[in-house]
């Protein structure tokens, strides 16, 4: 058809609001394939893993050797192997633990290089090996024995290398795991045996654990329900999973309802050459075809683009995401649901939206359409009460522009609120994640933490005693996720200093409980919270008196006399110590050394895999905040453009003109930045929940005021420069031509 | 008679405020006649050509175009009607301003049975040499020619001119005036123009004139006189 010649002339002249919806939607659809295909795959890349590597139920170490393995197998309905492990040092600091070969439960899957053929060969985990600056074919000493590596491998068990299962982080600088093949095993060490199962569905766990205990005793036992080396995985997965899940969407959507509001706009200008088509003979059929095919064009080439985009980027992010979530990918997801949708999704939103601006546009009569579409026949409630009789002209004007069209005003306000909160994303997390590092260096003042493997009675050591102990909720089980501790602690401590909400020093005579744990539990200040104690099963009443505003640990304190009392344990009794400096104890006395610095790290590490993935979304998010203050001020200029044309014929100087017809706008600007500050603390802190509640941190939101003003600076400097470009635009055309297109 | 009006009446209504913009209109058109109603500013003339060409509806009364009652179609039948027997003129041009010139007048041809070559009626207009401008690129008569060529080009039975020399020159409106009447021999097309200019009628076969929406005089013209003759 003739008409659909003039389809791309039409956005050559409306560029700004046409090509710059298309990029807004190809920012948008990139942005959520790329995540919706990323948390597929971790997600069913895990499962998968976790299915064909048969990752066990359960370990547990015995007294004497099983040797009946495969006739438990039957009876018990499981699969049952034995692995030997030792701790080898890589070198002075960082220990690189072995295990023998295994091929029927927890089977190594090799990421990367080949599975062990010679003696010399080891496998290794790869974010140990980057964090050593290893590559498949490196070689070194281990002992007396030189390894070569075959390649890079992930265990079911091991997903997360912790080194220790009381642990809370992996830091892969300091800990990593390897596979050498039997051989090289018994030559080196013959190591630790321990078993690892995994039982079917009809298996009996407990009938298993009798019948060992028959002949033999279980002297250790962890079922993968509570091993944090299995459940850290499934956890980093779920908090990430919430938060890419829902924020690219809901970029999508907000990008399609902006788009579909711009096109409403730039199509309503068409009015009267919808009316002279009308008036000529065209069907309403004829004209909407026509006028829905900018809504295809707009959305399909966004769409299918940005989703192309989002396709290519997929394999690197990927790759580089892995890392974080110790997630082996075996076999590619391409989510094609998610495709769909984000193919399908902008013309869903924006061709109903097209199709109900000409419907309405089309029920009206030829003639009312050629006259411009039917004006308002009433001032508006505001226009009408608005007195401003004692103001200037320029004042006059400039409100009387804003009140006439108020949805113009709203849209203005709300499409740069939207682009502020995208703006600010990045800030937010980037601020809170800092102001949550300096609050736990704030809490914790010691640099060395010491846990004894037995309750001492009598100061053994310098430093500044103290006890922890595990509870779980009353009623619930001693999973690993509802596990907490309980400190005794000295007051004052010259180690532990606990803020409240207004930043101020609580006394440690209080039982005080952390704000993550509180909010777990869902307890206030003089609650009384019923615990069931890790160790032997006996049940406790703890009133809280207050909460610490700390961001990280899910912990109760009290002082260490009453913890004491309550345990009914002799006065004096501790398990830990706290000290600025290095303690010389007896490494059979520990069962855990923790240095300040590794906390952080490890915390640091904790934070990465969110850091990683909010940061891509908020850098994404950026630019389309930036496309969209372009896109609606030069909606706004161009919907100016009779107004200003006018005034020129009339004799007013340019700049006359600008300050009479665009300043107002610049306030629009600045209210709507300042609307978006409250709303991205509020949306953020939603966010951060969604990632706290699985991963044990309370997630404040904070924004440095430097953030705020450079957030504003950078809206500004946008607002100024595409409102630069809209002058331009408009200066470029001759005043004839305008009258001219007031006629057409 | 090709077009017969009895009786139609129209009121428009502005928030409260009534206005009767036609009263009691009577007119009738021989085919392959030319018509001319007069009238000054907001008598009600473009009222009267609207409710002719079916963009428009009487509240009242009969029109009937050839043998087909307009007054009681729906718009989806008054469509049908523009689309198969009226071309408009209007007076401000309304053409697609992303169209060039050859394009606009296809817009017109696309959508009928029986159009015109767009070459043949670019020629017969003199814009042969800019068939592939813009509007915005041509002069008030030229684009004039334009929105005549794409009236024309669908080969309507009747064409509706409201002020077609409103906006234009003394020396260019003879022209489009002698336009429409070359239209109006070689095509036997029924036109009807509207116009606050009492010299236009000259060229008329029948004159009507109308005041306040009330028709105050009509008269068949005897001495029908070429456009080029015409003075005002
Ligand atoms: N849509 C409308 N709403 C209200 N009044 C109208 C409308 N269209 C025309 N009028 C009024 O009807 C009268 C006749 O208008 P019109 O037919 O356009 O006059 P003319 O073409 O003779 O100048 C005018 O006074 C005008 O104000
Ligand atoms: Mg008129």
């Amino acid at each position: 058809m003739v008409l659909n010649r003039k389809v791309k002339r039409t956005m050559a002249e409306h560029k700004s609001q046409y090509i710059g919806s298309i990029v807004l939607i190809i920012l948008s659809c990139m942005i959520f394939t790329l995540f919706s295909i990323l948390s597929a795959n971790l997600d069913t890349n895990n499962r998968d893993f976790q299915k064909k590597n048969v990752q066990e139920n359960a370990h547990f170490t015995v007294q004497k050797p099983l040797n009946n393995l495969e006739s438990l197998e039957k009876t018990y309905h499981m699969r049952l192997e034995k692995r030997l492990s030792f701790d080898a040092s890589f070198d002075h600091d960082t220990t690189l633990r072995l295990f023998s070969p295994s091929d029927r439960v927890n089977k190594p899957f090799i990421q990367k290089g080949h599975a062990i053929r010679k003696t010399d060969e080891i496998l290794l985990d790869p974010s140990f090996a980057k964090a050593q600056d290893l590559s498949v074919g490196d070689s070194w000493m281990i002992g007396d024995q030189k390894f070569k590596i075959a390649g890079f491998m992930v265990l079911p068990d091991y997903m997360y290398p912790l080194k220790s299962e009381s642990d809370l982080f992996s830091d892969s600088k300091q800990f990593g795991i390897g596979v050498i093949s039997e051989k090289a095993f018994r030559q080196l060490n013959n190591g630790a045996a321990s078993y690892s199962a995994h039982f079917d569905h009809n298996a009996d766990k407990r009938a298993f654990k009798r019948a060992v205990n028959r002949t033999n005793r279980v002297t250790g036992w962890l079922d993968s329900t509570n091993n944090p080396r299995i459940l850290f995985v499934n956890e980093k997965i779920k908090s990430i999973q919430g938060m890419t899940g829902s924020l690219p969407i809901a970029i999508l959507l907000l990008t399609c309802a902006l788009v579909s509001i711009v096109l409403w706009r730039t199509l309503k200008t068409e009015f009267v050459q919808i009316g002279t088509l009308y008036a000529l003979g065209y069907k309403r059929r004829e004209i909407m075809r026509h006028y829905l095919s900018y809504a295809w064009i707009v959305s399909f080439i966004g769409s299918v683009l940005g989703t192309a985009i989002g396709l290519i980027a997929v394999n690197p992010m990927l790759q580089f995401f892995v890392g974080y979530f110790n997630v082996p990918i075996i076999t590619m997801n391409w989510n094609p649901s998610a495709l769909l949708l984000s193919i399908l999704l902008p013309a869903l939103l924006l061709v109903p939206v097209t199709w109900l601006v000409i419907h309405r546009a089309l029920r009206m009569s030829p003639l009312e359409l050629m006259r411009g579409g039917k004006k308002k026949s009433k001032t508006g409630f505001l226009e009408r009460h608005l007195h401003l009789n004692g103001l200037r002209f320029k004042n006059k004007f400039r409100i009387r522009e804003l009140v006439r069209n108020v949805p113009r005003t709203l849209l203005m306000v709300f499409g740069v609120t939207f682009a502020s909160m995208l703006l600010l994303l990045g800030f937010g997390l980037q601020n809170s994640i800092q102001f949550m590092m300096d609050g736990n260096r704030d809490a914790n003042h010691y640099e060395y933490n010491y846990l004894y493997n037995s309750i001492k009675t009598t100061a053994e050591s310098d430093g500044e005693a103290y006890s922890a102990f595990s509870f779980a909720p009353e009623g619930k089980t001693k999973n690993a996720e509802n596990l907490f501790s309980v400190y005794g602690v000295h007051h004052p401590s010259d180690y532990l200093k606990l803020p409240d909400s207004n930043g101020h020093r609580l006394s440690l005579s209080q039982t005080i409980i952390t704000r993550p744990l509180a909010d777990k539990l869902a307890v206030h200040e003089g609650d009384t919270i019923k615990v069931t104690s890790a160790l032997d099963n006996k049940k406790y009443e703890i009133k809280i008196d207050k909460i610490a505003q700390v961001y990280t640990g899910t912990a109760v304190y009290m002082p260490i006399e009453k913890l004491n009392a309550l345990l009914d344990l002799p006065s004096g009794s501790h398990n830990g110590v706290w000290s600025d400096k290095k303690l010389t104890i007896a490494s059979d006395q520990l069962a855990n050394t923790i240095s300040r610095k590794d906390t952080q790290n490890s915390f640091k590490a904790m934070i990465q895999p969110m850091q990683a993935s909010i940061g891509s979304i908020a850098l994404i998010a950026f630019l389309i905040g930036l496309v969209i203050v372009y896109v609606m001020t030069s909606l706004i200029i161009e919907e100016n453009k009779e107004t200003i044309s006018m005034l020129k014929v009339f004799g007013y100087k340019q700049k006359e003109i600008y300050s009479l017809v665009l300043s107002s706008n610049t306030l629009l600007v600045i209210l709507g930045y300042a609307l978006s500050v409250p709303l991205i603390i509020l949306s953020l802190g939603g966010l951060f929940r969604s990632f706290s509640e699985s991963a044990n941190l309370s997630f404040p939101v904070r924004f440095s005021v430097w953030s705020i003003v450079i957030g504003f600076v950078i809206i500004l400097i946008t607002y100024g420069i595409s409102r630069y470009a809209g002058k331009r635009k408009i200066s470029h055309i001759a005043l004839s031509d305008i009258l001219k297109s007031r006629m057409e | 008679m090709f077009i017969e009006i009895n009786q139609v009446n129209k009121t428009y209504h502005t928030g409260d405020v009534v206005f009767q913009a036609l009263t009691d209109v009577d007119f009738t058109l021989e085919r392959k006649e030319i018509g001319v109603i007069l009238g000054p500013s907001g008598s009600g003339k473009s009222t009267l050509l609207n409710v002719i060409g079916g963009v428009d509806s009487a509240d009242s009364g009969t029109v009937k175009i050839g043998s087909k009652v307009i007054t009681g179609m729906n718009s989806k039948e008054l469509t049908l009607y523009r689309r198969a027997s009226v071309g408009f003129i209007f007076q401000f041009y309304n053409l697609i301003p992303n169209l060039t010139v050859e394009e606009n007048v296809e817009v017109a041809t696309n959508i009928s049975a029986h159009p015109m070559k767009v070459d043949d009626i670019l020629r017969a207009v003199g814009l042969t040499d800019k068939k592939k401008r813009f509007p915005r690129e041509l002069s008030g008569g030229q684009q004039q020619r334009v929105s005549i060529a794409r009236a024309v080009a669908k080969n309507p039975e009747l064409l509706l001119c409201d002020e077609p020399t409103g906006a234009l020159d003394y020396k260019t409106s003879k022209d489009i005036l002698a336009l429409l009447e070359k239209i109006n021999k070689t095509l036997g097309t029924t036109i009807l123009i509207i116009t606050h200019n009492n010299a236009i009628s000259g060229i008329a076969d029948r004159v009507v004139r109308i005041r306040s929406g009330e028709i105050t005089e009509s008269w068949i013209n005897e001495e029908k006189i070429p456009a080029e003759r015409i003075e005002w």
